[in-house]
């Protein structure tokens, strides 16, 4: 079934299509569920929550083109995913001074990245702060400014610039060390 | 430290995590069913939206709509009898009225008719009506002079006749939207513009004094800028003279008051205005000419094809709803024959639709719907043989239609429709001398037409 007509379908209450729309996105959701949550529990949460609340709204869709619903369902499940961390008070922001020296040492290249396998990546995005994992989420994976973010986040401009400096800084030790326990751990053998 | 989005490994980062998929649990969509909206009591979007066989009762409503209104117009392009036709659009003239009776009041005399020969002939002046003494005149409303037509155009070696108010008639207030209304507004109009502009009144008094002024027609040009509202007419002055035996038909409010006088009326065919005109006295000085109804209705009218553009804009209101509206310009050009003449009229209309169209198939790429609208013009720009006029007129039109549409790219869509369209209150008598002229277009001799518009269409 084409985006469209499985929108319109489920909009309807078909519970094909419904099954049809979680094989389809329920993959990609889960990931970007994982990213946005502290834990795989609360990423089920964000998850399920998600869904029904896709199935009650799927109406107001408006189709745009090829990928538009994809795009529209993870746009729903981020919100949620923003709305459930600021509901649980573990959103936490710190300010940081604009003069405030760089805190992270040398980052990572790229090949270093693609050494860390996927779910080592998504556990390391998971161990952030949950100011920092949104800042970072939302600025690297979303492709937001830091005005939007802040819109976003009820944060002020510069305050999302320190969370993703921060995260950032965060992110860079934790491929850097695990690139680092990887040599050591080749080393010994 | 700035920090770039673009760095390597943030895109690397982006690039792995960004599509990375994790299968949720086996047993979680069980545990989702249960909590799910359920079917037929589906959450606030599933209430909302039509079911399916709404969709093709859309369709159906459409269809059904096109026909009643091509229905409508077979019915109305019956052929009626001649007699009864004329009974209803034309009043009887007062000359063949009994003196003495009285006019209904919803059938008033008009205007064009109280005027003394309504239908000369060159060849055969029409005897001069003689007014009843001791009979009564009822106005309801004082009858601005400026409404009294003193006679149509002769030439100048044709005296024109004299018909006088059958007294004894009892003339009752003018129905709005009747010939003598339009023309009482006219006047009124001009009479206005003449009070409060100055610069106005300045060039209907241009010619002051005893004698007569005729307009000539590049001097009306010269100023249809400024007096848009007498583009059609030719104006003049001309100045009170004869025998004082006249009799007073209005006045107050303001109106300048027009003294019956036969000289007055002997001065107009030395006017030199133009054959195919009417006279209409405004001020005891000051007149107007314009074409009768009559001339008008003599002229043979072959329209062109209309050609409509415009831009709409459509937002979809829900997964199956889609509002359309924006603006339409549309040009119908005319050419009349007749009266020894030939006239183009032009006529530019800028107009807003309003338009709900409902998908009935609906595709990633191509969808079907039906719609139906309305349109709501008006004449922005026309003329006549040349003369500006000014259309009081809303052209107004119902439409239905079952359209296609293929997805572009971004907000665009390439989309036709062949439909129906049913133009509304056009007729001859409503939107007939207006302010001294009369329209007839493709639309009010043809208020049925069938339709095929195409084009692209931004959907929000």
């Amino acid at each position: 079934m084409e985006e469209r007509e499985l929108s319109i379908s489920c909009a309807q209450n078909d519970p094909g299509a419904r099954k049809e729309l979680y094989d389809k996105y329920s993959g990609h959701l889960f990931g970007v569920c994982l990213r946005y949550a502290s834990n795989r529990e609360e990423a089920l949460d964000i998850l399920h929550d998600s869904f029904i609340k896709i199935y009650s709204n799927i109406g107001r869709f408006t189709w745009r083109g090829p990928g538009s619903l994809k795009g529209w369902l993870t746009r729903l499940t981020i919100n949620l995913a923003i709305e459930k961390i600021r509901e649980t008070s573990r959103f936490r922001t710190v300010e940081i001074p604009p003069d405030a020296p760089c805190t992270y040492g040398p980052l990572p290249d790229e090949r270093s990245v693609g050494e860390v396998p996927l779910e080592v990546l998504v556990k390391f995005v998971e161990e952030l702060p949950p100011g920092y994992r949104a800042v970072f989420n939302l600025y690297v994976f979303e492709e937001l400014s830091h005005k939007e973010i802040a819109r976003m986040l009820g944060i002020n401009e510069k305050s999302s610039s320190s969370q993703l400096l921060r995260a950032k800084a965060a992110m860079a030790k934790k491929i850097n060390d695990y690139k680092n326990r990887l040599e050591n751990g080749n080393q010994q053998r | 430290m700035e920090i770039n989005r673009d760095e390597k490994w943030l895109v690397k980062l982006k690039d792995s995590l960004g599509n990375w998929q994790e299968p949720a649990p086996a047993d979680f969509w069980s545990n989702l069913q249960k909590d799910m909206p359920q079917a037929g009591a589906a959450g606030e979007t599933g209430g909302r939206r039509p079911a399916r066989y709404l969709y093709w009762t859309a369709v159906a409503a459409a269809v059904l709509l096109a026909a009643f209104l091509f229905v409508q117009h077979q019915e109305e392009a019956l052929p009626v009898t001649p007699g009864t036709k004329i009974a209803q659009n034309e009043p009887v003239p007062e000359a063949e009225q009994p003196l003495g009776t009285k006019t209904a009041q919803n059938e008033p005399v008009p205007v064009a008719e109280q005027h003394l020969d309504t239908k000369t002939t060159q060849n055969e002046p029409v005897p001069v009506a003689e007014q009843p003494s001791g009979t009564k005149t009822v106005q309801n409303e004082p009858v601005p002079v400026a409404e009294q037509i003193l006679g149509t155009k002769t030439t100048q070696n044709e005296p024109v006749p004299v018909a006088e108010q059958p007294s004894g008639t009892k003339t009752a207030q003018n129905e709005p939207g009747t010939e003598p209304q339009l023309l009482k507004e006219t006047i009124r109009e001009a009479l206005y513009l003449a009070e409060e502009k100055p610069e106005r009144k300045k060039w209907i008094a241009f010619s002051a004094g005893n004698g007569a002024f005729s307009a000539p027609s590049g001097f009306l040009k010269g100023e249809s800028s400024v007096y848009p509202v007498q583009d059609d007419m030719v104006m003049g002055n001309m100045a009170a003279s004869g025998d004082e035996d006249h009799e007073e038909w209005g006045g107050g409010s303001g109106t300048p008051e027009l003294d019956l006088q036969q000289g007055q009326i002997l001065g107009i065919t030395n006017l030199g205005i133009e054959e195919n005109r009417k006279v209409v006295m405004v001020g005891g000085s000051n007149f107007y000419s314009f074409r009768s109804k009559e001339v008008y209705r003599s002229y043979k009218y072959s329209h062109r094809q209309p050609v409509r553009l415009g831009v709409s804009f459509a937002m979809e209101v829900t997964g199956r709803l889609f509002l359309e509206s924006g603006l339409t310009y549309e040009y119908l050009g005319s050419t009349m024959k007749g009266n020894g003449e030939t006239l183009h009229q032009n006529l530019h209309y800028l107009g807003v639709p309003l338009k709900a169209n409902i998908y009935f198939s609906k595709g990633d790429r191509f969808s079907l719907y039906a719609g139906a609208g309305f349109l709501l013009e008006r004449c922005v720009y026309g003329t006549i043989g040349g003369e500006r006029i000014n259309l009081s007129h809303w052209q107004k039109s119902l439409s239905a239609s079952i359209g296609a549409q293929i997805f572009l790219g971004g907000h665009a869509y390439l989309y036709l429709e062949p439909g129906a369209s049913r133009y509304l209150g056009m007729d001859e008598e409503v939107i007939s001398m207006q302010k001294g002229y009369m329209i007839k277009t493709l639309h009010s001799e043809e208020p049925f037409g069938i339709t095929i518009s195409g084009g692209v269409r931004i959907l929000f």
